[in-house]
């Protein structure tokens, strides 16, 4: 037996009796992203040319096909795409915008997903009002378009302030600062927060676990109503108070320290908001052979 | 297969798979010329056009400055450089690449060069597209080509239905195209949604044909063959059904008018043979 019956007939059973699959398959090879350019030959000899009078071409010899490689094959970086946004993106910008973006991020999320169609001469006329109403009114508009997604996350989530068991305290902002930095806020400045006029010290065991809202501004102009919860701690495990719930994903319910400490925007915020789970993604069938 | 001659010559390498695993017309020599005559047209069409170039640089002045020649010399595509197309991309969208056999020769050697065998193939990848008309998300295999192309054409069924047959050069491709041509000929897309479709109707009206044509666009002629049989196929009708039609037909007549039937001849009466009430009993 020839090595190379070798290879494509017994090895793969004797593989294949020890659990390994070694079934040939292109569609093992292919990615996601589409990288490559087309292949440009160009013949290394010129063919012999035709009589000017009518036909005269011979058919191709193997001697003749030998090319040379004009371009292709190197992983070139495609060039930007402009599209038109049909929904306020994240990070890209409003409904109506005309935004260059890259062409794989367009092709893979913001055109499947309806979020962007292509730039066209419809698409700017339907948009065209829209913008017009915007310019004419901008107090109406959001300050950026990531700050109304930021003002859900920051009224979503439950900010813990760590406080000592036995030093006595009063709750500043700059503290409120510090804790949020934890939770990967970043504020510009103290301005921004706005605690509760009834001032907060302690240390009391009572106050372990008991929540206050505060208020922080965006950009000068969104307000996000802000959860948050005092949790005593001390460096003896043993005088340690029980630890507090932090199930994510679970609403929690907020005790007020002191009566109308918790506003109405926070009377059931979750932990962290919810992320997406491979089972939200809907299964879509190939098409198969022999549908045709 | 009824095909001019002059035709079945003219056909390069990748022409030919189009036909590739099937004899149709085997039992049937003359089936070709029954066919509707735009789907004739089209075929045709397709036999002889020349693709788009993709894996060559057309030329587009027929003459050069030769360096070494020192003047200006003719130059021609004598032999387009043509893909082969496997069987795989029937199924898939290639945007017209598929693969080269060829030679190379290794640059750093005296005397004899030996040449060395190579394929170039296509980078191909997974990826869903979305088909507007058809309201569909298929897992395709494509090239960047493909996807370059689609943008060009800003929108995948932009690209499906403007394509020729020739450069589309897939099955998958030809029969998507009929089915978005259908449904615009029906104008049956979004069902319970007048206003979608029509603003797609609006959208789309360049590529609108009638329903007959866009039927047959893109068979193959094994295809168009079983379409044809099936078309002609019908059940025979017996021939009682029909004379009780005519027959019910003739009474309702002459009711309506008020004539009186048409009676028996007199010969009929004067038949010996004829068995009757007078004659049986004399």
């Amino acid at each position: 037996m020839s090595q190379k019956m070798l290879a494509r007939k017994v090895l793969p059973e004797l593989l294949e009796c020890c659990g390994w699959s070694v079934r040939w398959n292109y569609r093992r090879r292919l990615s996601q992203t589409a990288t490559r350019s087309t292949w440009v030959l160009k013949r290394e000899h010129q063919m012999p040319l035709s009589n000017l009078t009518g036909r005269s071409h011979k058919a191709i010899r193997e001697y003749e096909k030998v090319y040379l490689e004009v371009s292709g094959g190197e992983e070139q970086k495609p060039p930007p795409i402009d599209v038109l946004l049909l929904k306020d993106v994240p990070g890209h910008g409003r409904a109506g915008d005309v935004v260059s973006v890259k062409r794989n991020i367009a092709r893979m999320f913001l055109l499947p997903e309806g979020k962007a169609t292509y730039v066209t001469a419809e698409g700017l006329t339907a948009f065209a009002t829209k913008k017009e109403f915007e310019r004419a009114h901008p107090e109406l508009q959001s300050s950026s378009s990531t700050a109304p997604t930021a003002v859900i996350f920051l009224e979503n989530m439950c900010l813990d302030m760590p406080m000592n068991m036995h030093n006595p305290w009063t709750i500043e902002r700059w503290q409120v600062r510090n804790a949020l930095r934890k939770q990967g806020v970043w504020c510009p400045g103290d301005h921004v927060l706005e605690l509760p006029a009834q001032a907060i010290s302690g240390p009391n065991p009572d106050q372990h676990g008991k929540c206050f809202s505060i208020f922080l501004t965006i950009n000068n102009k969104e307000r996000a109503c802000v959860l948050c919860r005092i949790n005593l701690q001390c460096k003896d495990p043993a005088e340690a108070l029980p630890p507090l719930p932090t199930d994510e994903g679970k609403p929690i319910n907020p005790v007020p320290l002191f009566p109308g400490a918790v506003f109405p925007e926070n009377k059931a915020p979750t932990r962290f908001p919810k992320k997406k789970t491979l089972n939200d993604v809907p299964y879509v069938p190939p098409y198969r052979m022999k549908d045709f | 297969m009824r095909v001019p001659w002059w035709l079945r010559t003219n056909l390069t390498r990748s022409r030919q798979i189009m036909d590739r695993n099937f004899k149709p017309f085997i039992d049937n020599p003359q089936g070709f010329d029954k066919l509707p005559e735009h789907y004739k047209k089209a075929y045709m069409e397709a036999r002889t056009r020349t693709p788009i170039p993709v894996h060559y640089k057309p030329v587009e002045v027929p003459y050069e400055y030769d360096p070494e020649l020192g003047k200006i010399v003719r130059i021609e595509d004598t032999h387009p450089i043509e893909p082969y197309f496997p069987p795989e991309a029937e199924y898939g969208l290639w945007g017209g690449e598929g693969f080269i056999r060829g030679y190379t020769m290794p640059e750093k050697s005296k005397g004899f060069r030996p040449k060395n065998c190579r394929w170039w193939w296509p980078k191909l990848s997974q990826v869903t597209l979305y088909s507007e008309i058809l309201d569909k998300h298929m897992l395709t295999i494509v090239t960047r080509r493909t996807l370059d192309l689609i943008d060009d054409a800003k929108g995948f069924d932009h690209y499906i239905l403007r394509t020729h047959q020739v450069d589309l050069a897939s099955k998958l491709g030809m029969r998507l195209k009929r089915e978005m041509l259908v449904a615009l000929a029906k104008g049956e897309m979004y069902p319970g949604d007048p206003e979608k479709t029509k603003s797609l109707l609006e959208k789309y009206k360049e590529y609108v044909v009638p329903l007959e044509i866009a039927e047959w666009t893109g068979l193959t002629l094994a295809q168009a063959e079983r379409k044809y049989n099936r078309e002609q196929q019908r059940d025979p009708v017996p021939l009682k059904h029909i004379f009780r039609e005519q027959l019910l037909l003739e009474l309702h007549r002459h009711k309506e008018s008020g004539e009186a039937l048409p009676e028996k001849s007199w010969t009929a009466r004067l038949n010996p043979f004829n068995r009757s009430e007078s004659t049986a009993t004399s």
